[in-house]
């Protein structure tokens, strides 16, 4: 970087790389066109121009400006400093908070686990206390009229037609 | 991009990264003006470039640590100067009582652009003649930012296509359509300029 004020003096500015010779080559038979020549002039005189903008004026203690300012703290460090000049009272009730509140989500968490136990034991052993339910038998006594019941059962739904002739007799 | 093992800037900074500012001394003096000629082309304020300069390179100390070494200092440089530029600008589309008010005139400590006086001998050919610079001033404000600052980055010489499209944040085929189309808007905007390569014109009496 040229360090003075004055850029490339008295001089066309460098290119980036050396054109290939073809390039060259190809560049200056291009150039016979009276169109491509003007405008490969146009573009010439565009970079030249650019180039030689004058430069932006820097104050003569730039650097002394830039030291000095590494010496004023940001503002994220302004910030962590005030928050550390509070009292210690102030860190004693955040870390109590600190402890509380995490005290409190571990409960809270792990009572959640408990309750997701409890009910996946729950689903699991409703059916098989449902087999269980199923599975128990009744007292042998109770099948003993087991047949005359089930013959009342089957009797029951055809109509007893004697008893409605004697029902629907007159009384005498 | 591939960094020379024996880039004087890589060295640097690895003794800035161990808080030697005298290293960072050498670094600031370097890249102070590059830096400052970026910053005012973008934001045409001399005062708030120099500020955001000063901020670059503040950053650039203060988060050595992050420069890595396999990549050129000074993409990275530009690249910090970038974002704080594009940052103002941003400020100043929000804010734009705030940037009326910063007008370079306006500012009782603001740093004057450099003019040549004309009463002493300079060098012809070497500096523009200011009505010149301010047209080519104005039809650079006229471009877009991204194409602004591809052609500011371009305009240093010292940047290959690859830094310029690692500052940019795009492609390397995007930035060079960025600078292709940035061209060719100011040179319409100075085209009589152009056709005539007439720009050593005499002060006006």
């Amino acid at each position: 970087m040229n360090p003075k004020n004055q850029r490339h003096p008295d001089s066309s500015p460098p290119l980036r790389k050396p054109l290939p010779q073809k390039e060259v080559e190809r560049v200056r038979n291009s150039l016979t066109d009276p169109a491509t020549r003007q405008a490969w002039e146009e573009e010439h005189r565009l970079t030249q121009l650019l180039h030689h903008l004058p430069n932006a004026s820097a104050h003569p203690r730039f650097t002394d400006k830039v030291l000095a300012a590494l010496e004023t703290p940001s503002p994220w460090q302004v910030w962590l400093d005030s928050w550390l000049a509070r009292p210690r009272w102030h860190f004693a009730a955040a870390a109590t908070l600190a402890v509380l509140v995490g005290t409190l989500s571990i409960r809270f968490a792990q009572n959640q686990q408990q309750q997701q136990l409890t009910q996946s034991v729950l689903a699991i052993t409703r059916p098989v206390q449902e087999v269980a339910v199923a599975t128990q038998l009744p007292p042998v006594e109770i099948l003993q009229d087991f047949d005359a019941i089930d013959q009342m059962r089957r009797l029951s739904s055809l109509a007893d037609e004697e008893l409605l002739a004697c029902l629907e007799a007159p009384a005498p | 991009m591939a960094v020379p093992p024996d880039d004087p800037d890589v060295a640097l900074m690895r003794r800035v990264k161990r808080g030697d500012r005298d290293a960072f001394t050498v670094l600031v003096d370097k890249y102070r003006q590059p830096i400052l000629n970026l910053l005012y082309r973008m934001l045409h304020d001399a005062t708030e470039a120099e500020d955001l300069a000063q901020a670059t390179f503040v950053q650039v100390f203060r988060f050595a640590g992050r420069y890595r070494e396999n990549a050129r200092f000074s993409t990275w440089l530009f690249t910090i100067a970038r974002n704080l530029c594009l940052n103002e600008l941003r400020r100043r589309n929000r804010h734009p009582a705030d940037s009326l008010d910063a007008s370079p005139s306006s500012r009782p400590d603001s740093t004057p652009l450099e003019r040549p006086d004309p009463d002493s001998p300079s060098p012809p050919g070497n500096l523009l003649h200011s009505e010149l610079e301010q047209l080519i001033q104005q039809a650079l404000d006229a471009l877009p930012e991204k194409q602004r600052m591809a052609i500011l980055l371009c305009r240093d010489e010292e940047l290959s296509y690859d830094q310029i499209s690692e500052i940019l944040g795009c492609s390397l085929s995007a930035t060079k359509s960025l600078i292709h189309r940035g061209r060719e808007t100011l040179k319409q905007h100075l085209k009589p300029y152009l056709q005539t390569g007439d720009w050593d014109l005499p002060a006006p009496e």
